[in-house]
């Protein structure tokens, strides 16, 4: 069935398209601080042979330091070199050209040591070469994809799958396992959030906190075991999961995220991304439920109960590889959702510190300008629209595979 | 029916609401700054007040607004925290205390060594100025550090510095000397009884009813939803200004998606797989992924630009036309400037809506009361327009509600590239202020508008289509 499936995938030539097109987009992401590099590859510099581009990488990594010669490791372009080879691109997304301040156009004559260094796209308005932005920008957009994803795909896939596989009466907890739950979760919120740890980063806290309401659950499964858990009731998770998605719904996300990134301290394109996934998992969750309700009503699920499975190993084995291909969509269409909405809020200023080059923040020098720099709106926008519409063809794509 | 439809509704739409403002609460108590002391104007530096004038002007400032009373109806926190914290002034102090607090767990030794400090720097005030002005600029200097530092090591460093410091001047001793003693006194009592302890227990206390939270729930259940931090307009009025632009904005791109998007989707389902069908997916397919900024953007330059011959739009236009404006001068002024946000802020609604109409309509027509219409020999006229439309059309009433967030989203944007004066420019302007009323009541507002619009849909359903059984709505979900 599996290679049914994907023979299905392979079939459409858009699908196909987008396919290389995926992989062209995380070469170019993964690579772009070996593509655009305002350090050189290898210079030579009074006979000693150096390899500033891999050396910074180690340095980045406090795995090395500067040679003598190299330092000090800013400037690069006015240092002296015997001879020098540069990457594809001879400047770094930060590197300001102050021979083409002021947003140069592709077209207009620049002046130049050699080819290699034209700014073949041209520049922003404070002279840094807008390639190696986009290059970058190509790295924050998968950043934004990879992160909010990630976030929404756990929440979206644990609750949506809870919800749907459970229904409003499938789940009977009993009452010491209720009190277990009302005693750990604030217990975990306490020991996780609350206490003033001296060291330990947030890394520290979400592991106590998880390894606590693990700690409860496993409490709670020892105590059915032994018979002293007492009556079991259904928990309604099914109506609780839908009224939390209700509620989500109803808030504009932009404007949500909006707020919070202005509010944060540092405002950085992560936390907005992890934001982007705590509000976007609802989609997720939706899809995943209803794939959940239809396989549950399935015979083989039936069998594998009355075979005597243990519920986890229903739900982890048999449930979710047949809900894999819907979860796979609305991750797609996800990714490219989530991509507009940080190039949306970049546009706008917020929640990117100012070194940090988005596709949005490239375009975001034009808004209340009146010069028709063309090439800052158009090759950002292309680059965003490609992207979206990379993922949304993959999204359309898997659904037409998977015969919907 | 429709009467304990709409109660039931409503019990889900209030808790929802109350979640919703407890969040924009919680948002709000983020915030980096002290609102107080930037209302009270303490935060500028020609402020040349003395620290008492200050904490009295903070206290004054605090009693008026409110934030001298708890946040929330109870807190949670770790034994040692005290739970009169939000009595003390200053944002930073707080900080500081706590800062110190975490590193000890002894809150009475804490605040009794932080009050030294202060005393210090009021003992400063009250000395005479002598000749030994050196010395005092440096006492000076280590209080003002103490004040907001909490490390160990450098409170350590600051305080031998201190005992460095001889006070040899006969008029200067009575005024420091005992301060600079119960300081050092303090800081050693601070360091030798830590409670570590009580920062790991846990601790729930009630904090009462009258609560900053129970306040602003109270006035925004009245409608009032606070004042603008910049200039003292009521949040409201600011809003119901923007939406003077906001609405008919978003009302006439909703219009014109239903009256561009149902036919489209009707042609579309009817001549399913021609090469009509395929062209409008493929375009819409392209469309969803341009985000409408850019459109919005690439749309501004365009014609504003004085190059390229089209300039017939003013970015300023909006913003002089007064709110008396007769409509001649509405029309001749507004109307082309209006045009293009219209257009971005429509296609995002027309995509969704010629998929939806599209889909819905194929699916009556693959039904088989429409064959079973066609086998008695009914004209294709009669076969599309009287049954399959009348069904497909049902399902799109209630989805205007799913795209009320879209619009409001879509205004922000839009309204922003093209300034437009309206509730999205609202927003972002009273981001760039800090305007953080405005900002929470737009948030409200905009979640309470989308509640409303679903509850006015599943009411307008049950309307046109009396099988939907709003009884069981609930039980099927």
């Amino acid at each position: 069935m599996k290679a049914a499936l994907w023979e299905r995938f392979w079939q459409k030539k858009a699908t196909r398209r987008a396919w290389t097109g995926l992989k062209v987009f995380l070469f170019l992401a993964l690579l772009a601080p070996l593509l655009a590099n305002e350090r050189p590859l290898v210079c030579k510099i009074e006979k000693q042979t150096y390899w500033p581009l891999f050396r910074g990488m180690l340095c980045d990594w406090n795995l090395a330091s500067w040679s003598d010669a190299l330092l000090p490791p800013t400037d690069w372009a006015e240092k002296k070199y015997d001879w020098a080879l540069y990457t594809l691109i001879p400047y770094s997304p930060g590197t300001i050209d102050r021979a083409a301040l002021g947003a140069k156009s592709p077209l207009e004559p620049q002046q130049v040591k050699t080819a290699q260094f034209r700014h073949w796209l041209g520049t922003d308005l404070s002279g840094r070469d807008l390639t190696a932005g986009l290059l970058h920008g190509a790295r924050t957009a998968m950043l934004v994809g990879l992160v909010s994803m990630l976030v929404a795909g756990f929440l979206g896939l644990l609750l949506g799958g809870l919800a749907g596989y459970y229904g409003d009466t499938g789940l009977r907890i009993s009452r010491a396992q209720l009190l277990l739950g009302l005693l750990f979760l604030p217990l975990a919120i306490f020991y996780g959030f609350l206490v003033p740890y001296s060291s330990g980063g947030m890394a520290w806290r979400i592991l106590v906190f998880l390894t606590l309401l693990i700690c409860g659950w496993l409490l709670g499964r020892v105590l059915k075991r032994i018979g002293g858990a007492g009556p079991e009731r259904a928990f309604p998770i099914d109506s609780l999961v839908l009224r939390v998605i209700e509620i989500l719904d109803t808030i504009p996300d932009l404007i949500l995220i909006m707020a919070i990134a202005a509010t944060l301290k540092e405002p950085s394109v992560y936390y907005i991304m992890a934001v982007v996934g705590l509000i976007n998992w609802t989609r997720i969750a939706r899809f995943v439920r209803a794939e959940f309700l239809r396989i549950k009503s399935l015979t083989y699920i039936d069998a594998a109960k009355v075979l005597g499975f243990s519920e986890l190993r229903i739900i982890w084995r048999h449930a979710m590889p047949n809900a894999l291909g819907p979860f796979l969509v609305s991750l797609a269409l996800g990714i490219a959702a989530a991509i507009l909405l940080e190039s949306t809020i970049s546009i706008l200023g917020l929640g990117v510190r100012a070194d940090q080059v988005t596709w949005g923040s490239i375009m975001a020098q034009l808004l209340g300008k009146h010069d028709l720099d063309w090439w800052l709106a158009l090759f950002p926008g292309l680059a965003i629209f490609l992207t979206v519409l990379l993922f949304n063809t993959l999204g359309k794509g898997v659904r037409e595979a998977l015969g919907e | 029916m429709i009467w304990s439809y709409l109660f039931r509704r409503l019990l889900v739409i209030i808790p929802s609401l109350l979640l919703i403002m407890a969040l924009v609460f919680g948002l709000s108590r983020l915030l980096p700054e002290d609102p107080v002391a930037a209302l009270a104007g303490l935060n500028n530096e020609d402020n040349t007040l003395d620290e008492q004038s200050r904490e009295q002007a903070y206290r004054q400032k605090a009693a008026i607004l409110g934030m001298d009373k708890p946040a929330f109806y109870f807190n949670f926190q770790p034994a040692a925290y005290p739970d009169t914290l939000y009595r003390i002034p200053f944002k930073e102090r707080r900080k500081t205390l706590l800062a110190l607090l975490d590193q000890s767990g002894n809150w009475p030794a804490t605040m009794a060594y932080y009050r030294t400090v202060l005393d210090l720097k009021a003992a400063l005030r009250h000395a005479p100025d002598t000749l030994a002005v050196e010395q005092k600029a440096k006492i000076l200097d280590i209080a003002n550090a103490l004040q907001y530092n909490s490390e160990k090591g450098e409170i350590e460093k600051q305080l031998q510095g201190l005992q460095a410091v001889k006070i040899n001047d006969s008029a200067l001793k009575p005024y420091l000397a005992n301060a600079t003693n119960n300081l050092q006194k303090a800081h050693q009592y601070w360091l030798a009884n830590p409670k570590q302890g009580l920062l790991y227990q846990p601790s729930l206390r009630w904090q009462g009813f009258d609560n900053q939270f129970h306040d602003w729930l109270k006035n925004a259940l009245k409608g009032n939803l606070g004042t603008s931090n910049i200039d003292s307009q009521p949040v409201w009025d600011k809003i119901s200004q923007g939406l003077r632009w906001t609405l008919p904005l978003g009302l006439t791109s909703l219009l014109l998606s239903y009256l561009l998007g149902i036919p489209l989707g009707v042609m579309a389902a009817r001549r399913r797989g021609s090469r009509f069908d395929r062209i409008l997916n493929s375009t819409l397919f392209l469309l969803a992924a341009l985000p409408s900024f850019w459109l919005a953007m690439v749309l501004l330059l365009v014609f504003t630009n004085p190059n390229l011959g089209l300039n017939f739009v003013s970015i300023t236009a909006l913003n002089y036309l007064s709110n008396d404006a007769s409509w001649g001068e509405w029309f001749d002024k507004a109307l082309p400037n209006l045009l293009l946000p219209v257009l971005c802020t429509t296609y995002p609604l027309l995509i969704v809506k010629v998929m939806q109409m599209r889909s819905s309509m194929s699916q009556e027509l693959d039904s088989e009361y429409v064959r079973t219409a066609r086998a008695k020999g009914l004209s294709e006229k009669t076969v599309v327009w009287k049954h399959a439309f009348r069904n497909a059309l049902f399902p799109q009433i209630t989805l205007f509600a799913n795209l009320l967030p879209h619009i409001i989203a879509g205004s922000v944007i839009v309204e922003n590239i093209f300034n437009v004066p309206g509730m999205g420019n609202l927003l972002f302007e009273s981001l760039g202020v800090q305007d953080w009323p405005v900002v929470f009541g737009i948030l409200i507002f905009s979640a309470l508008l989308t509640m409303l619009g679903v509850l006015i849909a599943d009411l307008l359903y049950a309307w046109v289509d009396p099988r939907v059984n709003l009884e069981e709505t609930k039980t099927t979900a």
